[in-house]
Formats: structure tokens, sequence, C-alpha cells
């Protein structure tokens, strides 16, 4: 018997040790709900700027409070015998031209006097005699100031001033313009979208100097107000398009929209696994999509835009077929058709003509298949089916992997996958010879985003095939063939040119399995209903043309 | 997309889904448990039939004797590691006995777990005691039979058919294949009939027209394709015709187009002189005059000195060539001859002149058709005239 019991010590201490982590959390708790009361959530509203500069930089503290990155800077502007402020956000704003251009100009004093003030009127004088920067608005409301403000550019106040001037300071650090790694061309141009707007209109601008390009801007996104732009040919692409995409820009409500995946927003039949617009990072094939008729929307913060309308046989092109010699060009193009025909069904064939019918294989073929499959455990199906799984984490394991370990991925998926399990007798290898096939079909396709629905409908092929044979894989193909039928891009058919409204429409498809040289695609797509269905103009008219 | 396209898609899933477990994979059959019948032969059972040991071999049927044994010939499915291990023969033979081909067929699916399949049928030999008994109404069944393909090639065999399937060939390649591919140098070496398959035998049947398949012979490990047996219009085998008289068969039915002829060497007696075809020009017109039928054949062969063995010839004497040229015209009237002759006194007509009196004289034939074989061709004579022109007869290298 001790005056201690150890137990009970134990226990108390225990007791304590629990109070202890429980006032931690109480503490916790209080900071969070002290932070929330102190920083409440700012919905910049619109109202008209004060005259009183300490007045304007209340609310703009305000608005701007516990971002660190904001910066105020008061100083005398002695060019006015007034006190005046800039507010800037660090990092995205040219310190060379703030300090040059507008703070070291203000506060010089000037030798003209209020003479130009008293002619000008105070803003204009400003304005116009003052900053030499080469862009200076004048906003009066506090919600556009501020947004410019994010955008990286000055707000310069000045007291007794009701209204702000917005300084184009901008300059935000921009990955170089590189080659596009998505869409690899031989002989395209080396150059690629990158995730600046404002870089992304000069690469298009750079290559069509012409006044009725249109690059008209807007924000998506309540919250995010990421940048947009809508670019189109006026007398080219036609008004009820251009309508239609402004008006389904405008309905996205969402607040922070993800710029590579914007088009989710304004797509067409979202359920479909077909994608219904093209996304490309190749400037070159956004310039010759505008010049078919369409319109092209460029995002800020994403290097791939978006082309709209687009159709089924959009995702076959790639920029290559244009840079050569038709025939060629044309034989490629139609590989494509076929190699994706078979990125999609030769599974489904492989599972149907083996375990239904093997009547379709020539005789020896059937003897060697035959012989090859004798042992192998599974039903060809079921094998096929982990063929097919180990094929989709291959893929994506190669895409995730950081690129140093990237060969381990090859070389376990060669070698135990390919070698190992033909060896051990699990697989068999006209399998194994499918499935490599069906793969370097997929990547073979100059659109990733077109293979994706290809491999997805692989399976649901395969299960149809091992249920009812060709049977079932005709089925299949039939209903895939009646859902492209019935989807739609913009009001244009999926098959647009595939399958013509009407005999004017014929000529659509000198430009979609095959190709024609370029002298023989005179006219744009007529789908899309141009304003100026001419492309090339003969001869004699092009003297005519003003332009 | 709305509330209800979406149900509406999942309506038409649930439905896909829905006809997977009743169609239920009903005709699955993994390649490997087939029983992929390359090659059927088929001879009289045996003498003895019905007691015995030889039980085992009788297809059940309610009617109908056992009489036929039927052989089908299986590849066998082995590893490629196993291969090497043992040279013994890739093939595996199943057998029955019974009247219909149908039944013995489905008896032999009692012996294994693999039901016999026949869309992959190369090679179907009959004995020639059952090509005279005649195969018109055995074929029936190969012709109905949905899987059997047209091409499958038919041959008779002097002896027993089942030993051509039996026949440990020197070959790695499993007997039917072997045989069914023989033909294909047909032009070269004119000996045997070159078309006989299932599909033209059928066209033949329908047509009420006779015909001839080729003998296949085996000799220790080898077999080899020569003459022709005849067949009447009742599918009856009345007869055979040798290596030559087939020889002169092509060339009547204006079929052939390669082939050497071996003459004795004008210049220097006791060797001999090859032509070489290589160009051949066959017309055979009917000729109707005062209701007498005659044929005349013309034909315009080239070709070249294939081989003389006579060292130090001057091949380029234009004597010799037109004595050679004179020689291989005989040699080759002397085919054509005895082979029309043959036909005459086997009053059967499988040298297609009967289609060339149909084209020409259409009226008459009418008046003729069901008499042509026995009455009128026996009696209608031919003219032969055969103009030969020897090329290059010195390019040697």
């Amino acid at each position: 018997m001790g005056y201690f019991d150890a137990n009970d010590i134990r226990a108390r201490l225990q007791g304590l040790k629990k109070l202890l982590a429980g006032a931690d959390d109480v503490s916790q708790d209080m900071a969070a709900l002290a932070r929330s009361l102190r920083e409440r959530y700012v919905e910049s509203e619109d109202y008209p700027l004060s005259a009183a500069l300490a007045e304007n930089l209340a609310s703009l503290r305000e608005i701007f409070s516990g971002s660190d990155d904001i910066r105020f800077r008061e100083f005398w502007a002695a060019s006015l015998q007034l006190k005046a402020a800039v507010v800037f956000l660090d990092g995205m704003t040219d310190e060379k031209t703030l300090n040059e251009h507008i703070i070291a100009k203000l506060t010089r004093p000037r030798s003209a006097g209020p003479a130009d003030s008293q002619r000008f009127g105070l803003a204009e004088t400003v304005r116009c005699t003052i900053v030499t920067a080469a862009s200076v608005q004048t906003a009066d409301r506090m919600e556009a100031v501020v947004h410019r403000i994010l955008a990286g550019d000055t707000g310069l106040f000045v007291d007794t001033l009701e209204a702000a001037f917005v300084v184009a300071t901008r300059k935000v650090e921009a990955r170089a313009v590189e080659e596009p790694e998505t869409e690899a061309e031989i002989r395209g141009p080396r150059d690629g979208f990158t995730e600046e707007l404002g870089v992304n209109i000069t690469l298009i601008r750079r290559r069509v100097k012409n006044p009725n390009l249109v690059v008209s801007k807007r924000t998506a996104g309540v919250r995010s107000q990421t940048d947009i732009a809508v670019v189109y040919f006026r007398g080219i692409a036609d008004f009820k398009l251009v309508g239609e995409v402004e008006k389904r820009l405008r309905k996205i409500t969402i607040d922070i929209p993800a710029p590579s995946g914007i088009h989710g927003l304004f797509e067409d039949s979202p359920f479909s696994i077909f994608p219904t617009v093209l996304n490309t990072e190749r400037p070159d094939r956004f310039v010759a999509a505008l010049a078919e008729g369409k319109v092209g929307i460029l995002i800020d913060g994403t290097p791939f835009c978006c082309i709209a309308p687009t159709t089924f046989a959009d995702f076959f092109k790639s920029g290559d077929d244009y840079y050569e010699k038709w025939l060629p060009a044309a034989l490629i193009r139609f590989t494509r058709y076929i190699t994706a025909f078979f990125a999609l069904t030769m599974p489904a064939l492989y599972v149907a003509i083996t375990s239904f019918h093997p009547g379709l294989l020539p005789m020896p073929l059937t003897l060697t298949v035959g012989t090859s499959r004798e042992g192998v455990p599974f039903p060809t199906f079921i094998e096929a089916f982990i063929m097919e799984g180990l094929l989709e984490i291959m893929q994506e394991a190669g895409i995730r992997l950081p690129k140093l370990i990237g060969p381990a991925v090859s070389i376990v998926g060669g070698l135990v996958i390919g070698e190992a399990a033909v060896r051990a007798g699990l697989v068999s290898p006209p399998l194994v010879i499918v499935t490599s096939f069906t793969a370097i079909a997929t990547f073979s396709l100059s659109s990733y985003r077109m293979g994706l629905p290809l491999r997805l409908l692989r399976v649901p092929l395969m299960v149809l095939a091992a249920g009812l044979g060709m049977f079932g894989v005709m089925w299949g193909l039939i209903a895939i063939a009646i859902h492209l039928s019935i989807l739609e891009s913009f009001g244009e058919p999926y098959l647009a040119p595939l399958t013509p409204r009407s005999s004017a429409n014929l000529s659509d498809l000198k430009d979609t399995v095959g190709l024609l040289p370029a002298t023989r695609m005179s006219e744009r797509p007529a789908y899309l209903e141009p304003q100026d269905a001419v492309r090339l103009k003969e001869e004699e008219n092009t003297h005519d043309d003003a332009d | 997309m709305g509330k209800t396209s979406f149900r509406r898609l999942l309506l038409a899933v649930s439905l896909i889904a829905l006809i997977l477990p009743l169609g239920g994979c009903w005709d699955r059959k993994e390649i490997e448990n087939r029983g992929y019948v390359l090659g059927v032969a088929i001879d009289h059972a045996a003498p003895g039939e019905g007691t015995g040991k030889k039980e085992f071999l009788a297809a059940p049927q309610g009617t109908g004797r056992r009489k036929y044994l039927v052989t089908m010939e299986l590849p066998k499915f082995r590893k490629e590691a196993d291969k090497e291990i043992s040279s013994a023969k890739q093939h595996l033979l199943w057998a029955a006995e019974g009247e219909s081909m149908f039944a013995v067929a489905r008896a032999i699916n009692t012996k294994v777990y693999f039901a016999m399949f026949f869309e992959d049928i190369q090679t179907m030999v009959f004995s020639e005691a059952v090509a005279r008994e005649g195969i018109g109404g055995l074929i029936d069944f190969w012709l109905r039979d949905a899987e059997v393909r047209r091409k499958v090639k038919l041959f008779v065999a002097p002896g027993r058919a089942e030993d051509v399937l039996k026949a440990d060939l020197k070959v790695d390649e499993v007997n039917s294949i072997f045989i069914a591919k023989l033909p294909n140098n047909a032009e070269r070496s004119p000996y045997f009939p070159s078309k006989a398959t299932v599909g033209e035998i059928s066209e033949a049947l329908r047509g009420k027209r006779s015909f001839v398949l080729p003998f296949v012979l085996v000799e220790g490990k080898e077999v080899k394709l020569a003459k022709a047996a005849v067949f009447d219009r009742r599918q009856r085998m009345i007869g055979e015709l040798d290596e030559f008289e087939v020889y002169g068969a092509k060339l009547i039915r204006r079929e052939l187009k390669q082939g050497v002829v071996v003459v004795a060497n004008p210049a220097s007696p006791g060797k001999i002189a090859v032509f070489e075809l290589y160009e051949a020009d066959i017309n055979v017109t009917p000729r109707l005059e005062r209701g007498k039928l005659r044929f005349s054949l013309e034909a315009r062969f080239v070709g070249t000195l294939g081989e003389t063995q006579s060292v130090g010839q001057d091949a380029l004497d234009p004597a010799f060539t037109t004595a050679m040229e004179q020689a291989v015209a005989a040699e080759y009237a002397r085919m054509a001859r005895k082979v029309y002759d043959r036909q005459q006194a086997l009053k059967v007509e499988i040298l297609g002149l009967g289609k060339l009196v149909y084209n020409r004289y259409p009226e008459y034939w009418k008046s003729i058709k069901d008499r042509w074989e026995e009455e009128i061709f026996p009696a209608v004579p031919i003219d032969i005239n055969i103009q030969i022109t020897v090329r290059r007869p010195v390019l040697k290298r």
C-alpha cells in the first residue's frame, strides 16, 4: 500500500492529455471563427469611386484584405500638388514602367504649372501630359478597377478625382512558345499555343493580317473571371454560328472553370462519349479552321483551344495532310480511318471469329490459332479481357509515371506480359499480337480525344462478341453508327461531311476520308454555311478584288 | 440532354445487357475445341460387317446397311515445343460405318468431345469400288451441309481410300492438306484433271454431264496424282484415262497452256528431243453439213527446244527444226486422237464438245441433247490439225 496508485496516476495523466488535446482543437476552432469574422467574403460590389483618395484606398484595403501581394504606394504628386497613390499586384506588374512612367513623372514638379490643368481638366492632364505609359484608361467604378488590378495593371488614384487611371503594366512570366507535345507533325510549324491568352492571340494575329479577324474577349467563371477570346473571320463565319457560340459562352455560370476542360460546359450532348469539340494546341490548325468558317475559342490558362463546330471527320485530319502531296496524304488519312476501325473492333473480331466463326479464317490460320490456343486455361473472351485490362493499365502508367522511370513500364510490360505470359501458357500468342496491334492502332490516331471513346467502346463490343458472336459485333457497330448520326455539334450533324444533307454538299467529301490537291479544294465546306463559300478565286477575279 | 434521354440511354444499355444472357453464347465454341475435318475418305465397309470386334465402328441407324466406311482426318493440336520432340504424324483419324453420311458423322461425335466441323475440308477421296457404284448419292450430304465449301477437292483412290489418309507421308503436313495442294502443278504437268471440286461436280450433277476426277496413288511415303477416272451422267465411274489421254483431253478442252512433249530426235537417232510449250492457241469448231456433225481442231503451239541430249547438234538447222515440229505435232495429234477415240468407245463426252455444239447450233442441239453421249457423239469424226513453231532453239547459257 503506497501513497500513489500507479493505475490511478496513469488514468489521471491520460485524462489530462485528452484535455490538452481538446483545448488545442477548441483554440483552432476559435481561431477559424475569428478569421471567418475578420475576413468576410468580398463581393466586389460595383459602386462609383469616391473623390477622396483616403476613402478609395480604404475600400481597396478592405477588398484585398488578407492578401499580401497587393501593394499600395502613396506619394505626393508634385506636378499636380495633390496626393496620389498607385495600387498594383506584386509580381504581375512591370515595375520599370511603374517607376519611370508613373511615379517619376508625377512626383517631378512641372514647369508648365497649372495652365494645363485649366486647359484640359485634371483627369485629362494626368492622362495626356504626365503619365507616359502606352495605355492609360480612366475608370470610375470600383469593380472594373479591381478586375484590372488583378489582371496585373496598375490603378492610379489621384486625390479629388472621382475616377482612377488604369495603366497597362501587365507583365507575366509565361512559358516560351514551344512545339506542341500532344500533336506532333512532321512538316507543320513548330510553334504551339501557351497558357497565356495574349501570346496565343499574337500567334494567330501574326499569321493573318486582316482586320476582319475578330477577337472578341469575354470572361467566364463567376469567381475566376477567366479570360476567353472568341475568334472568327468576319465575312466567312456564319453569323448564326458565331451567335450560338457567344450564347453558349454567356451561359457558363460555373464559378471557377478548369481552362482545359471548359469545353465540357458548352459542348453538345454531355452524356455522349464522343467529343463534339475539337481541341488543338496548333495555331496553324486553328487558323485553318477559322478559314473554313468555324469559330475558335481561346481560353486563358490552357494551351488547348476549342474549335466549333467539330465533326467526326475533323478528328482524323492532321496538318500534315495539307503539307504533303495529295495522294499520299489521302492514303494516310484513309489509313487512319481503317486503324480507328480496327482499334475499335480488333479484340471483338478476334473473340467473335475464334469462338464462333473459325470458318471465316483461312484454314492454315485456323490451325495455327488453334494450336497456339491449346492449353490456354481461359476462354478467348476472358483472355482478351485480361489483356485489354493490362493494356489500359500500362497506358495509364505510361502517362502518369515521371519521365525518368518511364522505361520501366515498357520493360515490365513488354517482358513480363508479352513474353512470360505466353511462355507460361496463360495467354496465347495471337492474342498478344491482337492486343499490341490494337494499342498501336490507337496511338496512330491523330487525336487523343477520339482515341478515348474507341478505347472505351472496345470492351462492350468484346462482351457483345463473346455473347452473340459476329452478330453481336455488328449490333454494337450499328448502335455506334446510330449514336454518331444523332450527335450534333453547334447545330451541325456530327457526321456532317460524310453524310451530306443534299447533293449540293457532296463536294464537301473531297476533304473528308480522302483529299484532293489544294487547287481543287476551292470551296469552303458547305455544311458550315459560310458567308463566302469560295476560297480560291479564279485568276481573272483576283484582279477585280479590292483587297 | 435531359433526364428523359438519359433514361432512354439507360434503357437501351440494359436492353443490350439483357439480350446477352438470352443469347447465352449459344454458338460459342473455342477455336481449339472444334474437330476440324480436313479430309474425308469413303470406302465400302470391310467384309464381315456387323459381326465381332468391328461393332465399335457401326453408326446407329434405324434403317440402312453398314455399307460405307467413312474416315475423317483431323489435325492434332500440339505445342510448338512438343513438335520438336516427337516426329509422329500430326493427324488423327476417326472413322465410322453406316449407309448415311450424316449418321456416320454424328457417330464419330460420340468418340470425341470436339464436334466435327466441316468448313475446312480440303480433300475428299472415294475408293474406286465406291466410285464405280456411283457417287451421286454419297455426295448429297456434302452438298447439303451448310459448312462444307464448294472448293473441296475430290479424288479417286484405286485401292482403299482410307489408305490415302493413313499413309505416313514424308512431308511434315497433314495428308489432306498436302494432297489438296497437289493440283497446283496441273498446268505445268497436265497429266491429271485439274478441275474437280465439290462445286464443279455439283454443277455437272445438275447439268447431267459426265466428268472426270483425278486418281490419287499412294506408294510408300509418297502420294501422286495421275490419270483420271471417267464418270458418266449417272455419276458412276465407267473407265479411266491414262496420262497421255488426260494430256490430250486438256488439248481438246482448250485448257492446255504448258507442258512438255518428248519425241525422237530427228537429227540424231537414238536420242530424244523435247518440246516445251508456252503459247497455245486452240480452236475447236463443230460443223453441221447436211445433218452430219463434224469437229475440226486447229491448234497453233509455240514453244522452245527444251532439251536434246545430242551434244554438238546444230539446232538452227531448218531441216531439224521442221522435222522436230512435225514430230511434236504428230505426238499432240496422237494424244488428242487417242482420248477422242476412247471417249467415243466409252460413250461419254467429257471434252466440252457438246457445249460448243450448243453454242453454234442451239436448235440442232435441242433435238439431239438427250442422245448426245450415247448415240450422236460416238459417230462424230474430228479433224485434227496442229501446227508447231519451235522458237529460240539455241538459246543457252
